[in-house]
């Protein structure tokens, strides 16, 4: 048998009002029937108006979302943005970015500072149009910084430097790409730093440091000058007295003392004239040693005969060095006779009646050490640091001041210095004083 | 003896060379200066010249070039009181015989310019 319908929800609800798809309806079935389709329409209508007002509502509420978020997200876009200006902003030091194009992407505030420029004005613009307006000189151009990698030299794309703004400031320059993790280069960011007072500090060190050399040596210059000039006058006055001392035609007495102490004031001057000329030219950078090897014993025999004259008018006996085999020394020789004659008439003349001044030498590691020892008076320990500067003499016990210029310990020590040498004493008041000078073996 | 000339601006310096060389036997002129030296060197022939450095008129190695142009054998002595290193050897390489430093030893002067006036060996 055919069913009425094919149609199954229709077929169900014929079921439903128990009726059957194979027999026509009952009008009681029927009506069942309407009044369901009818209440299956209303409900379905019902359903239907809910989904639309679901929809609806989740629509909004979506959309309140979406809205919500958008807002979060630019809250903390713009958060993100004024904290990162802060930053900017708080650094010490000017700094721009620019794209790849060097378009200003973004400037801080000192930056907008350093160059006078309304940060406004400086956002967009060209790198190379702004440095035209600010900078005055580029003092560096460029210099690459090399970074180290894996123990590698290499550059890394970071320059530096030095460019003097328009107000004058002087400003170190460090730019480096910035890149994305893949390694892209998507900006430059640059940092200034103002190294004016640096500067201007380290220059005003420098000038102070030349203008107390360029017075050091002017000084030096002008002793050396006046010492030479002083010689000549004092060869007349010496070689004079001399003369009239030579004269067949006898003299009284109290001339010939008087014409001696012409003589030998003359002397002591002129010694004094030639300290200061040594000193002046070592400090004016103008002594010139002319080293050679130098046997050590023979400018040491040289030092006591010069000296013997003077040792024997004050009883003091000379001992010479033994002469044990010692290197020769790399010096020169008219000046280290000057550093052992110097060191020997101290001793001399600090060494009472009956008194020994022994000269010893021996090799000392790379280098032959050559000491004066003398049975004199000692120095006190006070004094020691005293001894070698210049125009500070030591008394004797007596309170005498012994002869001699007050410039020969400064001397010597400076001509030790020059030949890479070293001075050294040890003194026992009462005792006795040995001075010991080092010069390098050559 | 030998004839010398003494060229040197400081008055009693030169009176004391002078003194020793005439006293020693030789024959001595003096002059202050370049071109007083220069009149002198032109009218008398002369055996040495002891050079003062620091003259007026030029210098005394100006006067010493102008020696050397015609004379190239005759002692030229400089005598100076600079005493910087390296002296002697800048005189000896500039045309000077020898040199002398001041101030002078008064016993030795005058055997010291005579030993410039030995021919050399």
């Amino acid at each position: 048998m055919m069913p009425l319908t094919q149609h199954p929800l229709l077929a169900q609800l014929l079921r439903r009002v128990g009726a059957s798809e194979f027999e026509a309806p009952t009008p009681d079935a029927w009506r069942e029937l309407l009044k369901l389709l009818s209440q299956l329409y209303y409900e379905s209508d019902h359903d239907r108006d809910t989904l639309e007002r679901s929809i609806e509502n989740s629509s909004r509420d979506m959309q309140q979302l979406y809205q919500d978020l958008k807002q979060r997200t630019e809250n903390e876009r713009v958060e993100q943005e004024a904290i990162m200006r802060a930053t900017l902003d708080s650094a010490i030091e000017g700094i721009m970015i620019v794209d790849n194009k060097r378009q200003v992407i973004a400037v801080n505030k000192r930056f907008a500072e350093m160059t006078r420029l309304p940060e406004s004005e400086l956002r967009q613009r060209d790198q190379r149009a702004l440095a035209a307006v600010a900078v005055k000189s580029v003092k560096t151009s460029g210099s690459s910084v090399l970074v180290r990698i894996n123990g590698m030299q290499s550059t890394d794309g970071t320059l530096r430097d030095e460019i003097e703004l328009l107000d004058g400031s002087v400003i170190d320059w460090v730019s480096a790409p910035v890149r994305t993790p893949d390694g892209t280069q998507v900006a430059r960011v640059s940092f200034f730093r103002d190294i004016t007072a640096e500067r201007h500090a380290h220059q005003q060190l420098e000038q102070a440091r030349e203008a107390a050399e360029a017075a050091s040596k002017a000084k030096s210059l002008f002793l050396a000058n006046i010492s030479h000039e002083l010689r000549t006058p004092l060869t007349a006055v010496i070689g004079l007295a001399d003369l009239l001392l030579l004269e067949r035609d006898p003299l009284v007495d109290r001339q010939r003392e008087y014409l001696e102490g012409i003589a030998s004031s003359g002397r002591h001057l002129l010694a004094l004239v030639n300290d200061v000329l040594d000193l002046a030219k070592i400090e004016a950078g103008k002594q010139e040693l002319n080293l050679r090897s130098v046997a050590v014993h023979e400018v040491i025999e040289e030092g006591l005969t010069a000296i013997s004259p003077l040792a024997n008018a004050r009883g003091v006996a000379l001992e010479p060095a033994t002469r044990n085999e010692v290197p020769t020394v790399r010096a020169d020789r008219v000046r280290l006779r000057q550093i052992l004659y110097n060191l020997i008439s101290n001793a001399v003349k600090f060494t009472d009646r009956g008194g020994v001044v022994r000269v010893r030498a021996h090799l000392n590691g790379d280098r032959v050490a050559i000491a004066v020892i003398d049975t004199g008076v000692g120095i006190a320990a006070a004094d020691l640091s005293r001894l070698y500067r210049s125009f500070e003499q030591l008394t004797l016990p007596s309170g005498d001041r012994p002869g001699g210029t007050g410039l020969g310990l400064a001397l010597t020590k400076r001509l030790v210095e020059m030949h890479g040498g070293t001075i050294d004493v040890e003194s026992e008041l009462g005792v006795g004083t040995t001075f010991t000078v080092r010069i390098p073996v050559g | 003896m030998a004839r010398i000339l003494v060229v040197e601006d400081d008055l009693w310096s030169r009176r004391l060379v002078f003194e020793l060389l005439v006293l020693r036997g030789h024959d001595v002129l003096c002059a202050a200066g370049v071109s007083d030296g220069r009149a002198q060197l032109d009218s008398v022939r002369f055996d040495a010249v002891l050079l003062d450095i620091n003259i007026p008129g030029g210098g005394g190695e100006l006067l010493l070039q102008e020696i050397r142009e015609y004379n190239t054998v005759i002692p030229v002595i400089a005598f100076t009181a600079s005493a910087m290193a390296g002296d002697r050897e800048r005189f000896l390489a500039e045309g000077f015989t020898g040199h002398l430093s001041k101030p002078i030893d008064v016993k030795s002067f005058g055997e010291t310019v005579e030993s410039y006036l030995r021919p050399p060996a």
